[in-house]
């Protein structure tokens, strides 16, 4: 792909070439509108995706330092990505839907920030989204799906690792299903099927893991929409009452401008607060959409329990999925009864390991070295076994994205993610990781272990709602403030449920896509 | 495994990437970091000195490491712009310069080695190189420089690293007798 250069105005413009960004470029571009994306980082092409953990590090975020800050600084580099496709692009397929429940914390438990929308305003999208990247599984083993249209592929095989973790759940009487996955079990319109060599956390060439090169991208650009790599945008433009474009730094490291009639954010939960607070005006003081101080409040993560054990049977844990290959919500209700940890948790069962990485074989006894390792790495690639529990935390507004007073050599400020777990989520992080240490025994591991306290997926900082007052957009992501601007991405989630963001975060972008479509004149401001 | 699973999987294998590149006597070679220091390639950002110490901490850390390009591996990340840095220390929201993480940590390492047995890491027994290890991976030894990056953390990412040149290859998927199975393979042996 050469090198593109933007136009000095679009009709939209589109910050981010991910998931929600790439999305929406397609649908707004197929809809006949001029559409422009920049993104500060390379254009990325599926034959950049080697099949290696140590290449496979370009894909995370090479960009301006994000600082850490709280008792638990949450690795922003290691979950997001740069360039076209984003962290979609390293992402691992695995899709299971939010749950009512999700949608109404508030109003059902008096706990977390409730979702402007229902789980049936979302349910067509989610449908519609499953239908169109390919999604595998099999609904009716999921007894703790809500409702929603069947799978269109059957589930993907349970090899090796999955089958003897699935006797451990079976042998404690919690239930297990196929995992829910973004990856294609057959081909699917044109795309092949998996072949289930567990690469797919160094980006899935064959593009039979969804992610937004596969379709999204190349949609956008047949119908027109121009995207920009290494574009850092420093700051976005505004006059009274308007977004009114974007000053970024070109490839070159020149400074440009470009105005737009409509403004869509799509440059990750830590970056669109960060863009917001830093295009500060006169008639913005504290930053865009930023009048009630709420910009960056709210972030989320989930709390990890990565579990492991040793077994004498092979495991062969270097194939499948990176993502899983089963899936557990049996433990997803909120209460509990004896005052034990609110909130809910999930279990993704045998995801593949290859030898080196963060998530892989060698790292899960970091203590070990020298001769040793070696011993441990001959063994442990071959009979080794994982899960890892993901934990719900719920939104509290001293967990933020805030400008850290500190400029980045573009001269915007840098961002710091302040991140602290309360004491519930802890306890409920705990909770999940001794019941997957007795699962793990019980299907037969000789030894048994657990990881420390890890975290994935970022949510909130740009929280949406009905009310101005404590929500930054509505529901569609469209700020209160600022009329053409609209935010996309797991940002806009006020609550963040158990679970993997990313097909929620592409139902969002396909609902707001089309409110936009039908409003276009409205949303123009 | 289907036939047009593998036809596909060697048909991708055509589409590969520049590998890593050095200096050997002025001019830019592509190799792997096993033959570049077989070959005597120019180190670009370590003195001889880092980097006789960091090979001697990645044969402690995992022995095969130093034969396997360590020195030259950690040399061709920490010359390179952050955005293509690939050690796993871009994980850990270290701020670059990536450099000064490896040479100021092992400054350290040598400073704490000639505090506690008067002489520099890449010479001290095999026990007393090993003790010394153990001690950074467990905590924050009393001697280590404040400047440094927290042992604990230097520890974890050299370690990653030596594993990564050792088992996160081609060759070490070998070693281990596991499908390496790619679909893209990166060129050469890693």
């Amino acid at each position: 792909m050469s090198a593109q250069k933007a136009p000095s105005e679009t009709e939209v413009l589109i910050v981010g070439a991910g998931a929600a960004g790439a999305y929406m470029a397609a649908s707004l571009a197929s809809a006949g509108k001029t559409v422009t994306v920049l993104d500060a980082g390379p254009s990325w092409k599926l034959e950049d995706l080697v099949s290696n953990q140590i290449w496979a590090r370009r894909l995370r975020w090479g960009g301006a330092p994000v600082l850490p800050g709280g008792a638990h600084p949450y690795p922003f580099n290691f979950n997001a990505g740069w360039g076209y496709g984003g962290a979609a692009l390293h992402h691992y397929g695995t899709w299971p839907r939010m749950h009512e429940d999700d949608f109404q914390m508030q109003a059902k438990f008096g706990r977390g920030i409730d979702w402007p929308i229902s789980y049936q305003d979302l349910r067509p999208y989610y449908d519609e989204i499953q239908e169109r990247a390919g999604v595998s599984g099999d609904a009716e083993a999921e007894i703790w799906r809500p409702e929603g249209a069947p799978y269109p592929l059957p589930p993907v095989p349970t090899l090796d690792q999955a089958r003897i973790l699935r006797r451990g759940f079976d042998s404690v009487g919690v239930k297990t299903a196929p995992a829910p996955m973004a990856v294609l079990s057959r081909p699917y319109k044109g795309r092949n099927a998996c072949i289930y060599d567990g690469w797919c956390d160094a980006g899935c060439p064959i593009g039979a893991l969804y992610n937004p090169l596969v379709l999204d991208l190349p949609e956008a650009q047949a119908a027109g929409a121009l995207f920009v790599s290494n574009a850092k945008v420093v700051k976005l433009k505004s006059d009274r009452s308007r977004a009114t474009g974007a000053i970024y730094i070109d490839r070159e490291g020149v400074k440009k401008s470009i105005d737009a009639s409509i403004v869509v954010l799509a440059a990750s939960v830590v970056q669109n607060p960060t863009l917001l607070l830093n295009s500060r005006s006169a008639e913005f003081p504290g930053g865009l959409a930023n009048s009630h101080d709420l910009v960056g409040k709210y972030f989320m993560s989930h709390a990890l329990a990565p579990v492991f054990g040793m077994f004498e049977e092979e495991t062969s844990p270097h194939l499948g999925l990176s993502g899983a290959q089963l899936i557990s919500h049996d433990d997803y209700p909120k209460k509990r009864e004896n005052n034990a940890p609110f909130g809910s948790y999930q279990w993704l069962i045998a995801p593949s390991m290859k030898p080196n990485d963060l998530l892989g074989v060698a790292t899960t006894r970091a203590d070990l070295f020298g001769d040793t390792l070696h011993d441990f790495m001959k063994r442990a690639t071959r009979h080794i076994a994982n899960m890892i529990g993901f934990a719900e935390e719920l939104p509290r507004e001293e967990n933020r994205i805030e400008l850290s007073g500190e400029a980045g050599a573009n001269g915007a400020m840098l961002p710091r993610v302040v991140h602290s777990y309360d004491e519930n989520t802890l306890k409920l992080r705990e909770l999940m990781r001794a019941q997957g240490e007795r699962v793990m025994a019980a299907a037969g591991a000789g030894e048994v272990w657990s990881a420390p306290l890890a975290q994935a997926h970022m949510m909130g900082g740009t929280i949406m709602g009905h009310d101005p007052a404590t929500s930054v957009t509505d529901s569609y992501g469209r700020a209160h403030s600022v009329q053409n601007l609209v935010i996309a991405g797991s940002g806009l989630f006020p609550t963040g449920a158990a679970v993997n963001p990313t097909f929620t975060l592409y139902a969002l972008a396909a609902r707001t896509a089309a409110h936009m479509l039908d409003n276009w004149a409205d949303y123009q401001g | 495994m289907s036939d047009m699973a593998i036809d596909r999987r060697r048909m991708l294998k055509t589409a590969m990437i520049g590998a890593m590149s050095f200096k050997l006597g002025g001019c830019d070679v592509t190799t792997t970091p096993r033959e570049a220091k077989s070959l005597g390639a120019d180190l670009q950002s370590l003195s001889t000195n880092e980097a006789r110490t960091l090979d001697r901490l990645g044969e402690v850390l995992l022995p095969g490491a130093q034969e396997a390009g360590f020195s030259h591996f950690i040399d061709a990340q920490i010359s390179n712009a952050p955005g293509d840095f690939l050690s796993m220390l871009r994980y850990m929201d270290w701020p670059p310069p990536y450099k000064s993480f490896y040479t100021d940590g092992l400054a350290a390492l040598d400073s704490l080695s000639h505090e506690r047995h008067r002489d520099s890491f890449a010479e001290i027994s095999a026990n007393n190189a090993t003790e010394l290890v153990r001690a950074i991976s467990a905590g924050n030894p009393s001697g280590w420089v404040d400047q440094a990056p927290p042992p604990p953390l230097f520890y974890f990412i050299t370690r990653s690293d030596a594993v990564d040149i050792v088992y996160g290859t081609k060759e070490g998927f070998d070693r281990l007798d596991i499908a390496y199975l790619g679909h893209i393979d990166p060129v050469e042996s890693w």
